[in-house]
């Protein structure tokens, strides 16, 4: 019986590369250099097939075990609730997912807020954050330029990822809270970790060897 | 009327819907031959009942309405509860050890997604009054011959045992809150999680080494899983679980079933009624487990006497999904034979004998596409039959023409 390759799904985008590095640095066969805009890419040995997904559905394709294997944000993977082990921490991707407001808000603490409006990526995360502390805000989903919310006057508040705060700062926003700490982890897929241990067990390894050299 | 339907339930109709009751009916029958006899509970018992302080777990989920009588009812999220509840209050006298088979829905509020539906289907065995090895191996061997049987691809059990989790606990004196961030962050395996729990509780030594070693407790029987986790255990209670584990593997080797299972001893997620060794069954195209099950010594207790008890149940929809995935949406049954109304009327007998004889026939009432039936039958009213089929149009004696089809 000839074994299907793995499948590795990983976030399109510029974590997408970090990741193949340090894949590579542990020995995993990288993907066969090609068209640039296929989605789905198998490796140079065969032994593996890379997904490139959209970062935040990097959990939901594990979960459901149309990937075995992802590399995902902490956030996307918080984010989509997706049921699946996280064996490894990765050295890369590191940000915080933080509730922001425009410089010129008045200071006052978030608890005060009767019913602010909170423009996001990430409404669970949001919804959670706010619901635990007893604000009854109404959310705003929204895809990507969060930060133009209160810029237009559509919201009070944002809740986004930070990395350097430059975003923030070009539009005027300032951090009031942090909600999480985030990085890129590797997850894998509850039923594949059983059933394909024989494989996933050494590749485990061999990246965890590689970030502990590092 | 609108023509929507409840979030988190499903319709089944053609050839799914009847694969759905042949899973069912190929599981019955199985453990009808291991002696398994069937338990009909009710679809909704009092909300209290299946809030057993073992089962609290559940409660969040559960569907409550109020009766008539303002008492507070519930959707049975399980089959394992009532029928804990049946034995320990109406049957806890009969003869030792008893066995069940039960089948049915089962409701929980959770966000509906693939394979997770809140109406959904389980089968499943529970065998009560036997505290022993040899029971917790003769449920795992019947599950594992059952997933050979109703044929889902290259299936794989993950066998753990919750007395090594609860021990390591009592051992490191967790309170609820610090033992649930633990058992948190082994159910997803997080090597960093974990370590920095060691970290925070300040775990040297011995102590550090079985916190941080249960992640590694993982893989095939007989790489010496088993022999780590007894030289990791802290104490007794964690020998114990090791031991109970080597003690039901050397069973399942002759039932010729061990090579299907792994040994898992961080795999804590689990029912709260859950005392002794846990598994969980995954096959491949399907995310999730399949089959759940695990010892529960003290819930037959809250409802009567208490009985050693271990189980587990089947989740249909997901076996189903499964066998789609893996070898095509089954195709939408069709009757064996069409059968044309004729003037003498022999046409109802033509269709009786058939019938009788084990064959699926209609009789034509109009719409029908005859193309659609692999064969078709009209009486000639004069002693003979004219029977079309792959083969070609015959005409057979009357009192003949069926035996020309066995």
């Amino acid at each position: 019986m000839i074994t299907p390759p793995l499948t590795i799904a990983l976030p399109k985008g510029r974590m997408a590369d970090e990741a193949l590095t340090w894949l590579q640095r542990a020995g995993w066969s990288p993907p066969r250099a090609e068209d640039g805009r296929k989605l789905v890419v198998p490796s140079d040995d065969g032994s593996l097939n890379y997904l490139l997904v959209k970062p935040m559905d990097v959990p939901v394709f594990v979960e459901q075990g149309a990937a075995d294997i992802g590399i995902a944000g902490l956030d996307a993977v918080r984010e989509r609730a997706a049921d699946v082990y996280e064996p490894l921490l990765l050295p890369f991707g590191q940000c915080r997912l933080s509730v922001a407001a425009p410089a010129d808000r008045p200071d006052r603490p978030l608890r005060l807020e009767i019913s602010p409006r909170v423009a996001t990526k990430y409404p669970r995360l949001a919804e959670q954050y706010f619901r635990g502390r007893g604000i009854s805000a109404e959310f705003i989903y929204l895809n990507g330029s969060v930060e133009l919310g209160p810029l237009v006057g559509m919201a009070d508040l944002i809740v986004d990822i930070i990395q350097t705060g430059s975003t923030l700062q070009a539009n005027n926003l300032v951090e009031l809270r942090e909600i999480m700490p985030s990085q890129a982890a590797l997850i894998v897929n509850r039923a594949s970790y059983r059933l394909h241990a024989d494989r996933i067990q050494p590749l485990l390894r061999a990246l965890r060897a590689a970030l502990q050299e590092a | 009327m609108p023509p929507s339907i409840p979030r988190g339930v499903a319709d089944y109709f053609g050839g799914p819907a009847q694969r759905r009751r042949q899973l069912e009916t190929a599981l019955r029958s199985l453990a009808r031959t291991w002696g398994y006899d069937e338990v009909i509970t009710p679809i909704f018992e009092y909300a209290e009942t299946l809030l057993t302080e073992v089962g609290q777990q559940l409660a969040e989920d559960h569907y409550r309405f109020f009766d008539n009588d303002g008492r507070l009812l519930a959707l049975r999220p399980d089959l394992t509860v009532p029928t804990a509840r049946v034995v320990g209050s109406k049957l806890y006298d009969r003869p030792l050890p008893q066995r069940y088979f039960y089948a049915g829905p089962v409701f929980r509020t959770e966000e509906p997604r693939v394979g997770r539906q809140r109406e959904f289907w389980q089968a499943g065995v529970e065998l009560i009054g036997a505290g022993s090895p040899e029971a917790d191996a003769e449920v795992l061997a019947l599950a594992a011959l059952a997933l050979q049987q109703v044929g889902v691809s290259s299936f794989r059990f993950s066998l753990g045992h919750l007395g090594y989790f609860h021990g390591l606990i009592a051992h490191l004196q967790l309170d609820d809150a610090a033992a649930g961030r633990l058992q948190n962050a082994l159910d997803r395996k997080s090597q960093e999680d974990v370590s920095a729990l060691a970290d925070a509780w300040n775990l040297i030594g011995a102590e550090r080494a079985a916190v941080m070693g249960l992640l590694t407790l993982f893989g095939p029987q007989g790489n010496g899983v088993l022999a780590r986790a007894q030289s990791l255990a802290l104490n007794q209670q964690m020998q114990a679980a090791a031991a109970r584990l080597a003690a039901v593997e050397s069973r399942l080797q002759r039932y010729g079933v061990k090579d299907f299972f792994d040994i898992d001893l961080a795999d804590v997620r689990a029912m709260d009624y859950y005392t002794g060794i846990t598994f969980k069954a995954y096959t491949p195209d399907i995310g999730f487990s399949v089959v759940n099950g695990g010892r529960y010594d003290n819930l037959v207790g809250e409802f009567g006497p208490a009985l050693p008890a271990v189980g587990c149940a089947f989740y249909l929809d997901r076996l189903l999904l499964a066998q789609i995935r893996q070898f095509g949406p089954p195709a939408d049954p069709v009757p064996d034979m069409l059968i044309f109304p004729c003037e003498c009327g022999q046409h109802v007998q033509l269709a009786a004998a058939a019938r009788a004889a084990g064959l699926v026939a209609a009789i034509a009432l109009g719409p029908e596409d005859p193309a659609r039936y692999p064969r078709r039958v009209a009486c000639n009213c004069d002693g003979s039959v004219t029977l079309a089929d792959a083969r070609g149009m015959r005409v057979l004696p009357l009192d003949d023409w069926l035996e020309a089809l066995l």
